[in-house]
């Protein structure tokens, strides 16, 4: 009753009385209580940390899939059930311009951009330390190199937006750049971001970007465009600083309680609680069938992977169980994602977080550039980093290409479900190849594979169809 | 400026004012018998005390029809009443009747006083008007008489909407009016409003809800209207062209709903009582298998598949159960309404008083509605210059709900508070298997865990499938309504024929949700939970509140004049304010936290979440409006409204909204005479208008940064990131509508026709424009542009039939609308949209189409040898004996997205009803049909039951699906497993059905009990009634309700079933008496 008085009270007088006074306009001149205005929002380094760890916040729905775009294609994982209605099409290669996750994947791609093009856009004009000012400018670049890396291997040649995009008009002028103008871009940026970051963060200051991260990226970003001399150069940078290291368990570097470790280069962090900041792929991945065997709530058979990667763990890899489980429901049998996957007790509220680039990746990139390199014995002494771990022996005095597969079966392996087979696939120039033959091998197995339909214009994804009716400028990728 | 106005900042300051308006709602009740006893003196001084005489007798018209509801009042004196349904009377005279002298009155007849004298039997006949106009009608801002209209306007008389057993005065609306389709898209979920669309969809970007104005108050939220006692209604009128509803201007773009509720009529004081009470059920039950035919195809689709089913179910089935899960979760369920209402006054003092009482109880178990209603009207006049009127309605309201529309493991987005999602019992009441027990040996609900199916390897065990039962008992979800609605008025008349009227009006508005998921309910988050293992960790309790205050403040300048006995003008000009504003708030416990469900809200949470919410808009208008017509000969109207509101842009905040019409009465003619006694009425009218659509929510023209978090070692960090696109040339949406019509009465009027033709051009749309994804930080925004047609034909016919003594009216409407896509901004086409999960891309909206086309798969047979895999186009990713074939549309040699064709469109091509009343003797009869023609609908419902051998099914699919160890059998569906096109993954022409039907919307047979026999009892009247509601309802569609619409009112998914409420029927017997 107090309310409705103070209600009555306030607005009635009032309101007779603004009429009274005869400003009529004034009464629809109202200010929103439920809106932050961006005109006055930016200003001080508060703003600009909060702005950032915006950009950041981006992440979390993008790794959240990350997965569909990287594995879900290739002979890594595969999906059943229900999620085979929502995830086939990643499956079998039959993606269209129409598949919803292709459209998410553009979009939250260019989200982070405009966030961390606000950053570095702004930040000039805020009052606050140079130190910090290039810190934040460092990481938001570090962010859109990101972003820009997994666009192009993605798309091929994508928009390069740089500055905030401020009207409807503005938005239509931007056209597909050039995979080498993109890939310019990214080494620009992380080559900025390397030299402003610090090597490590401590504290409440964990998992922000670091100097380690950018060169790492850059060297993949290198590795990735075969620039083997300038991969092998920078990634030996990461190696030289001693910052990271290889665990001697995988238990360590895996599971809950494990985030951020050595072995981290640079993680996409998530926190549980009931706050929706969870990770949602550890219930995804689970089989649907388990019940309540593996995690809590139900699991959605995402992402499982292929007999074809169990049995791709040579004897005495003890990766294998610690990386994969079998859940067997007659006739289906999953080899679930046990890397990832622990027993949460909440949907969409998974605490641990996902690994951008571990340092195994950087060990097994300057294998890869050492042997393109022709330095095959010190490609070897690398690999054997991680072979130790997982109980192999050590390769000696293997051919330049024997290494190569060498490398190829270890990065399978040691990466595997973090999001890296596909497009180490495509750099190797073997996704065709190798899904062809995992088609042939399998296709009388599991009927579902005998849909896989593999073409060499797999390798990029169409652009959305949403963007392209659009804007007619954007032309569709070949195939599509 | 505003600042310096505000009254909070000064302690104690004007609370004179709220003092007094509660003053006034407090004593209003008592106002009419202080005024009515303080002038009794005065009769009684020109009078010699006698003893009160009873008079009666019965008014007719000139044919000797009874004449009902006309007001008989003594002149001079405060006793009156009304006539009863046949005419009849009977009216007490205090003080003697010698010199008492009666007044007959009627609208739309000569009123007659009589001296009573010595009788003690009055008989009247009444003639009509000569200046008769018949029928007055309420439009905007006035009232005016049916004839000199010269819009189109649809009446709906309040007695048509009482007689229905429905909760909300929207649902009674349907099959009543031309243009106006109401659509109950949750079936009979108790409480729960339909859709209401005038005259088609009118908008992309927003919704095409009316503006509904009760008693000259515009509502703020549509939902409000539902919460109006439809026995408290004296009259709908449905303004449909935009000329008559363009006095409301920028709200009036999708139609304006007029609502008059019941006001005294004076006289001595007249109760009347009358109650419901009946018996719901499901109008249908859908015929799923049962435990043996079950098991049947069990068996087949795991003999195909190649996997091994329980062996139980072969050694000894009877053992098992045979659960019927509809009958489980649905039941009969009572239905009951209570009102008491009480009319009088004097000539100078006039009110109603009426509280009601509704319940309902679902047929969905856990589900009901209840009401409670008062309203008070009265209406003084203060002086021969000075009147006002007071109307007070408080009203609260009570719904218990449950997840209805959606999936088995995910009822529909809205269903269930706080986004926590729960399943449908109404999708899981079929897909569940009958080898379920209902409950287990411990009393638990059962679950697939306890079957003997899931024993053999879980390959029969769906983890995500749940009792329907569970969620019905254990779920709690209340939603609890409190209104207070209050308006007032003064007018005054400084000169002869113009009143000055200003009107206050407010309404407020707490809606209380409650919603409890316990620790043993099994749902996707607790799939084993029970009462023997409670999972308190996913209990889930939320308590919101929203707080909203609405105020109105209108000021009207009225004169109407007639010049030289043949000018008629009437002119009237309007300012006003409307303001609202409203606060969220909510508490819950954060999800994972709660570890005891002893206390079952947010407080057993240790860790409370809290929400809020803001809402605020204003809207400031001018109109203006004339009225002329030459001997009612030759009518025109124009008006002219502007508005300004919050919602649009600073740069484009006014808008302006003309209107004009005109009408020709033929029949007035001099030259019609001759046809004057077959044709009596003739008018042809036109008219155009511009209104305007405002539903757009507030601020969207504004662009901000909202909250998005991340965490840094561990810990939570707060962010920011710019949300919206900021539009600061945000305007109304426009509706251009040209109106053609035609008003014809027969034979003095015992058949009237009227016709209308419109055209309505919706421009610059409000829409959610999409954005190039590069833009980042917003997808899309709103803004104004393309351009939507909807063009109809409505027609309604109306007669009185007179057959020796039975009195015979029928109402008969029907009419066409066509929404048509014309322009949506440059593209040809918008993103398509899915219907149900699995079946994407089945809407979309294109350029140069209707809207709500259906896209999908035509189904040309099976594949059922190699052969037929070589001689017909194959899918994409290809085929297998077993598949479907599909129809190569575009003879490319495969199957493909592109071969997808219109299966159907959601929206009727054209909707009709009828009804009929008919009175003979004491009896009456009423009958109500309603008729929904060319609509199809996709049944999301059997999407899941399609060959899932751990799944219930329906005898459409069971023993109809391809076997390959008999290929030749002639079946509609393919092989379990199926690749390809299947019922499963992409919608065909075979999941797409008829939605047409014709309903027996209500039957009431109603017995008047004789005046004779009522004397002897003192009542004045008493009937007695029985009503069927949705008694039959034709239709080839297969499911529980053909009215259904899972997306709600969405232009751009119509007509998709999935798990909504079933339709129900209702009988009830009644009483109402008045005394």
């Amino acid at each position: 009753m107090k309310t409705i008085l103070h209600f009555f009270r306030n607005l009635l007088p009032a309101s007779l009385l603004l009429l009274a006074a005869g400003c009529g306009t004034e009464f629809v001149n109202l200010t929103p209580q439920d809106v932050i205005p961006v005109a006055g929002f930016y200003k001080t380094e508060a703003d600009i940390r909060a702005a950032l760890t915006g950009t950041y916040g981006n992440l979390r729905g993008i790794y959240n899939n990350f997965w569909q775009f990287t594995e879900m294609p290739s002979d890594n994982t595969r999906s059943f059930g229900e999620s085979e209605v929502a995830l086939g099409e990643f499956d079998r290669l039959t993606w269209r311009s129409t598949t919803g996750g292709v459209s998410t994947a553009w979009t939250d791609a260019y989200r982070t951009i405009a966030n961390a093009n606000v950053v570095i856009e702004r930040s000039g004009a805020v009052t606050m330390t140079d130190a910090l000012r290039n810190q934040y400018m460092g990481e938001a670049k570090f962010l859109r190199a990101l972003m820009y890396f997994n666009l192009v291997r993605l798309f091929g040649d994508v928009p390069l937006i740089l500055t905030e995009i401020k009207t409807e008009a503005d938005a239509y002028t931007f056209k597909r750049e050039a995979t080498a103008a993109v890939y310019a871009q990214i080494e620009k940026d992380l080559l900025d971001a390397e030299k402003v970051l610090p090597a490590k963060f401590t504290g409440v200051n964990i998992g922000r970007a670091t100097s380690g991260a950018a060169k790492s990226l850059l060297g993949k970003a290198y590795l990735q465009q075969k620039k083997w001399t300038e991969a092998a150069a920078k990634l030996a940078e990461v190696i030289a600083a001693n910052t990271y290291r290889i665990l001697p368990a995988y238990t360590d570097v895996f599971g809950l309680g494990k985030d951020n470790n050595d072995e981290i280069v640079f993680a996409v962090q998530y926190v549980g609680g009931g706050f929706g900041e969870g990770n949602t792929f550890v219930h995804n991945f689970a089989p649907q069938p388990s019940g309540t065997s593996i995690v809590a709530v139900t699991a959605n058979s995402h992402n499982v992977g292929t007999r074809d990667l169990y049995d791709a763990f040579g004897p005495g890899d003890i990766r294998r169980d610690a990386f994969m489980g079998i859940f067997t429901r007659n006739p289906d049998v999953y080899y679930w994602t046990k890397k990832f996957v622990y027993n949460i007790a909440q949907q969409n509220e998974g605490e641990n977080d996902w690994p951008v680039i571990r340092y195994a990746d950087v060990v097994l990139m300057y294998a890869e550039a050492l042997n393109n390199n022709g330095k095959t014995d010190a490609a070897l002494t690398q690999l054997h980093l991680t072979r130790k771990r997982a109980g192999l022996p050590e390769l000696k005095g293997l051919t330049k290409a024997d290494t190569q597969l060498a490398v190829e079966l270890e990065r399978r392996l040691e990466l595997c479900f973090e999001g890296h087979r596909w497009h180490d696939l495509i750099r190797w120039g073997k996704e065709v190849s190798t899904m062809q033959a995992f088609k042939a091998k399998y296709a009388t197995i599991d009927v579902l594979n005998a849909n896989i339909s593999i073409t060499a214009d797999r390798k990029l994804f169409p652009i959305p169809f949403r963007e392209t009716s659009l804007n007619a400028s954007l032309v569709q990728n070949p195939g599509y | 400026m505003m600042k310096q106005l505000r009254f909070s900042d000064k302690p104690g300051g004007q609370q004179w004012l709220p003092a007094l308006l509660f003053a006034l709602l407090l004593a209003a009740p008592l106002m009419g018998q202080p005024l009515a006893s303080a002038r009794q003196p005065q009769v009684a001084s020109n009078s010699n005390p006698a003893a009160p005489v009873l008079v009666s007798g019965r008014v007719t018209d000139e044919t000797g029809m009874g004449l009902p509801g006309v007001n008989i009042a003594l002149k001079g004196g405060v006793t009156g009443t009304t006539s009863n349904e046949k005419g009849d009377y009977q009216l007490t005279i205090p003080d003697g009747q010698t010199r008492a002298v009666l007044v007959f009155s009627s609208v739309g007849f000569v009123a007659q006083e009589l001296m009573v004298g010595n009788r003690t039997v009055l008989n009247v006949q009444l003639k009509p008007d000569s200046q008769n106009l018949g029928e007055v009608v309420v439009i905007g801002y006035g009232v005016q008489a049916q004839k000199t209209l010269s819009t189109a306007i649809s009446k709906v008389e309040g007695r048509s909407l009482a007689l229905q057993p429905v909760s909300t005065p929207g649902e009674a609306l349907a099959a009543l009016a031309a243009g106006v389709q109401v659509q109950s898209g949750r079936g009979g979920y108790p409480g729960e409003a339909p859709t209401i669309r005038i005259r088609g969809v009118g908008s992309l970007g927003t919704n095409s809800n009316p503006l509904y104005v009760v008693d000259g108050y515009p509502l703020q939220d549509a939902g409000q209207f539902n919460l109006i006692n439809p026995s408290d209604i004296e009259s709908i009128e449905v303004l449909k062209d935009a000329a008559s509803a363009a006095i409301y201007g920028s709200r009036a773009a999708n139609g304006v709903v007029i609502v008059t509720t019941k006001r005294g009529k004076g006289g001595k004081t007249q109760f009347s009582l009358s109650a419901y009470t009946g018996m719901q059920q499901n109008a249908k039950k859908i015929d799923v298998l049962n435990r043996d035919e079950f098991f049947q195809n069990m068996k087949f689709i795991s003999r195909v598949r190649g996997q091994a089913y329980p062996a139980i179910y072969d050694t000894d089935p009877n053992s098992q159960p045979d659960t019927d899960w509809q009958d489980a979760i649905f039941r009969k369920a009572p239905i009951r309404d209570f009102q008491l209402s009480a009319s009088g006054g004097s000539e100078r003092m006039r009110y109603t008083v009426s509280g009601g009482y509704f319940s309902q109880d679902g047929t969905l178990r856990g589900t009901s509605y209840d009401r409670y209603t008062l309203r008070f009207n009265l209406d003084a006049e203060l002086s021969p210059k000075l009147r006002m009127g007071v109307s007070v309605a408080p009203s609260y309201a009570s719904q218990y709900r449950q997840p209805a529309g959606g999936q088995y493991n995910n009822a529909a987005a809205g269903e269930v508070t706080g986004a926590r999602a729960l399943p449908s019992p109404i999708h899981s009441a079929i897909v569940m298997s009958p080898a379920i027990p209902l409950y287990t040996a411990t009393g638990d609900f059962g679950q697939y865990f306890d079957a003997a199916q899931s024993a053999n390897g879980s390959a029969y065990f769906p983890t995500n499938h749940f009792n329907p039962l569970a969620v019905l008992s254990l779920y709690k979800n209340r939603v609890q309504n409190y209104r207070l609605f209050g308006n007032g008025f003064l007018e005054w008349e400084p000169i002869k024929n113009l009143r000055l009227k200003t009107t206050l009006g407010s309404t407020l508005n707490v809606e209380d949700q409650y919603a409890y998921i316990p620790a043993n309910l099994a749902n996707e988050r607790a799939p084993r939970a029970n009462s023997a293992n409670p999972v308190p960790a996913q209990i889930f309790a939320r308590e919101t509140q929203r707080f909203g205050v609405d105020w109105l403040w209108e000021n009207t300048a009225t004169y109407s004049h007639t010049f030289a006995e043949k000018h008629n003008l009437t002119l009237l000009g309007l300012y006003s304010l409307q303001k609202f504003q409203s606060k969220f708030t909510g508490a819950s416990g954060r999800a994972g936290t709660f570890t005891t469900d002893l206390l079952t809200n947010p407080l057993a949470s240790p860790d409370r979440v809290g929400e809020v919410d803001y809402e605020l808009n204003a809207f400031l208008s001018y109109a203006g409006r004339v009225n002329y017509d030459y001997r009612g000969k030759y009518i025109f109207s124009a008006a002219l409204r502007q508005d300004a509101s919050s919602r649009f842009g600073p740069n484009n905040r006014f808008a302006t909204f003309p209107s004009f019409s005109g009408a020709w009465r033929v029949s007035e003619e001099p030259f019609w005479s001759g046809l004057r006694n077959t044709i009596n009425e003739l008018k042809i009218r036109a008219s155009y208008g511009e209104t305007g659509n405002a539903n757009i929510g507030n601020f969207t023209w504004l662009n901000g940064v909202s909250g998005r978090n991340y965490s840094f070692g561990g810990t939570r960090a707060f962010g920011y990131a710019q949300a919206g696109f900021a539009n600061y040339d945000l305007t109304w949406e426009t509706n251009q509508q040209t109106d053609l019509g035609l008003e014809a009465s027969f034979l003095n009027d015992k058949f009237s026709l009227s016709l209308d033709l419109y055209d309505r051009q919706t421009q610059d749309m409000l829409f959610q424009k999409d954005l190039p994804g590069i833009v980042g930080y917003a997808n899309n925004f709103r803004t104004n542009l393309g351009n939507l047609q909807n063009r109809g034909i409505e027609v309604s016919a109306k007669t009185s039939l007179r057959v020796g003594a039975v009195k015979w009216t029928i109402d008969a409407n029907i009419s066409a609308n066509k929404t048509k896509v014309i322009d949506i901004g440059g593209p040809q086409a918008l993103t398509p949209q899915g219907s149900v999960f699995g079946w994407n891309n089945v809407y979309q909206i294109k350029v140069g189409e209707q809207l709500g086309n259906m896209y999908g798969y035509q189904v040309a047979g099976i594949f059922k040898t190699a052969d037929d895999l070589t001689r017909y186009p194959q899918f994409a990713t290809g085929d297998k004996i077993g598949n479907w074939i599909i129809k190569d549309q575009n003879g490319d040699g495969k199957v493909d997205e592109s071969d997808r064709v219109i299966v159907g469109q959601g929206f009727p091509k054209f909707t009709y009803g009828m009804s009929h009343s008919v009175q003979w003797k004491n009896i009456d009869l009423n009958l109500i049909l309603q008729g929904v023609q060319g609509a199809n609908i996709i049944n999301g419902n059997i999407r899941h039951l399609f060959a899932n051998a751990n799944f219930n099914t329906i005898p459409l699919y069971f023993n109809n699906m391809f076997d390959p160890a008999d290929p030749t059998r002639e079946v509609a569906f393919p092989i379990p497993g199926a690749s390809g096109v299947n019922p499963g993954n992409n919608l065909t022409d075979r999941m797409v059905f008829n939605g047409s039907f014709l309903r027996v919307r209500n039957l009431t047979l109603g017995y008047t009990l004789p005046t004779s026999l009522l004397q002897k009892v003192k009542l004045q009247s008493a009937r007695i009634y029985a009503t069927g509601q949705n008694l039959f309802t034709f239709t080839k569609y297969p499911w529980y309700n053909p009215e259904t619409s899972l997306s709600g009112d969405s232009a751009y998914q119509p007509g998709i079933d999935q798990g909504t409420y079933p339709a129900i029927r209702t009988f009830t017997l009644g009483l109402s008496i008045g005394f």
